[in-house]
Order: C-alpha cells, then sequence, then structure tokens
C-alpha cells in the first residue's frame, strides 16, 4: 500500500485524525451539557479534560497538516520541521497537564482510586515521549530537508 | 568562497545562456544557478561538458575568492 498520494496510507490516517479532530471538539463542547442532564457530579481532577482536551486537539490539527504534506508528494520541507516542533512542545504542555493532574489527585485531594492517579502519571509519561520522538523525528527532517536542497542545487 | 566566472566565458565566446544550457545538457533554470552563484556543488560530468563547449579548462570558469 502506498504512503503518500490520494489513495495512500497517509490520507487514511488523516481522515481518521480529522473524525477524531471534530469528534473531539463535539464531546468538548456536549461534555457540560451530558453531564448536568444526567445530573453526573464529576471528580474535581477531572476537569483537566477542558485544557488537556483543547492541547490535544491542537497536537491532532499539527498532525492533520502534517499529513497534508504527505497527499501533495512533499514530506521534508520548511513547513513540516515547524509543524514538528510546535507538535513537540504542545506534547510537553500536555504531558506538564498530566502531571499537574496527578499531583493534584496525589496531593491535594488524595484521590483514592489508584488506576486513575496511574493513569494520570501514564499520560504524563507518555505524553513526555511523543515530545521527545516528536523533537528527533523534527531534527531528523531538517537533515532530510537540508540534503534536499543541496541535492537540488547540485548542477 | 568559489565564484563561477561562467557569465565572462559566456561572453568571450559569444553564447548564450539558452544555447549553453542546451549544449551542456542542463536547464536554463539551473545554468542561471551557476552563474548567479546559487549553486552549492557543481558535478565532474556538468564542469566536464562546459569546459568542452566552452573550450575552456575548469580554472577559466572557477575561481577562489577569500570571504570577507
Amino acid at each position: 500500500m502506498e504512503l503518500s498520494g490520494k489513495k495512500g496510507i497517509g490520507n487514511i490516517l488523516k481522515i481518521f485524525l480529522q473524525i477524531c479532530f471534530y469528534g473531539g471538539i463535539i464531546v468538548l463542547i456536549a461534555l457540560p451539557f451530558v453531564f448536568s442532564a444526567l445530573g453526573i457530579t464529576l471528580h474535581s481532577s477531572m476537569y483537566v479534560i477542558y485544557p488537556n482536551g483543547i492541547v490535544m486537539l491542537a497536537i491532532g490539527y499539527k498532525f492533520i497538516q502534517l499529513f497534508n504534506s504527505l497527499k501533495n508528494n512533499d514530506s521534508f520541507c520548511e513547513d513540516n520541521i515547524k509543524i514538528q516542533k510546535s507538535a513537540a512542545k504542545l506534547s510537553i504542555v500536555e504531558s506538564v497537564l498530566w502531571l499537574l493532574d496527578f499531583l493534584y489527585s496525589v496531593f491535594l485531594v488524595k484521590y483514592e482510586d489508584i488506576i486513575v492517579v496511574l493513569g494520570l502519571a501514564f499520560f504524563s509519561i507518555l505524553f513526555f515521549g511523543v515530545a521527545i520522538a516528536l523533537y528527533i523525528l523534527s531534527e531528523l527532517f531538517k537533515q532530510a530537508y537540508e540534503y534536499k536542497k543541496e541535492n537540488e542545487l547540485t548542477i | 568562497m568559489i565564484i563561477v566566472n561562467l557569465d565572462v566565458m559566456m561572453a568571450k565566446r559569444k553564447i548564450s545562456s539558452f544555447e549553453l544550457a542546451e549544449k551542456v545538457g542542463i536547464t536554463p533554470a539551473n545554468l542561471s544557478i551557476l552563474k548567479t552563484n546559487k549553486g552549492k556543488a557543481i558535478r565532474f560530468s556538468t564542469l566536464e561538458k562546459l569546459c568542452e563547449v566552452l573550450n575552456c579548462k575548469p580554472g577559466d570558469i572557477l575561481d577562489y575568492e577569500e570571504e570577507v
């Protein structure tokens, strides 16, 4: 299966990400109304869903932009390097937000559900790893872009 | 830095950019990159062809100047 092009796996992934992105927006908007209609009171630490959700949507949007270039068969360009770097920064923000929620759950509200608390720590570490991976990827793309430019200017 | 004196040699041989590009087998756009010193590198095959068409030596096309 092709990676790039209209029928490539990159385009399928882009459509999947778009569904997640717009679905995420709908969930974030609808969540308070759904919970109030059902009479459910959320644990206070769950309010982290909002800032985390917004940052996650921003990361998702960056990936959609990244897959757009795959469709155009032009992966090694300056824009992609910038997109990956900003996605890495957003992942760091996301990691810090999860960490804050973890600390909040452990030290302030003393949340007893160990699985939720461990989950918060896991997401914090996960996004930190994603940030490092994205940063390394952006550096690799930068190198590839420089090689490509040099090759194009070799007459 | 390496300076490409292609335009000087072209004027001496009274050859146009388009004609030279055609004879060397590169595009006029690439020849323009070479002439304006925007190129990063030149292939030996291109240099050989340029010397052949312009009837000159590599030193007549390329020069070295110290960067200020």
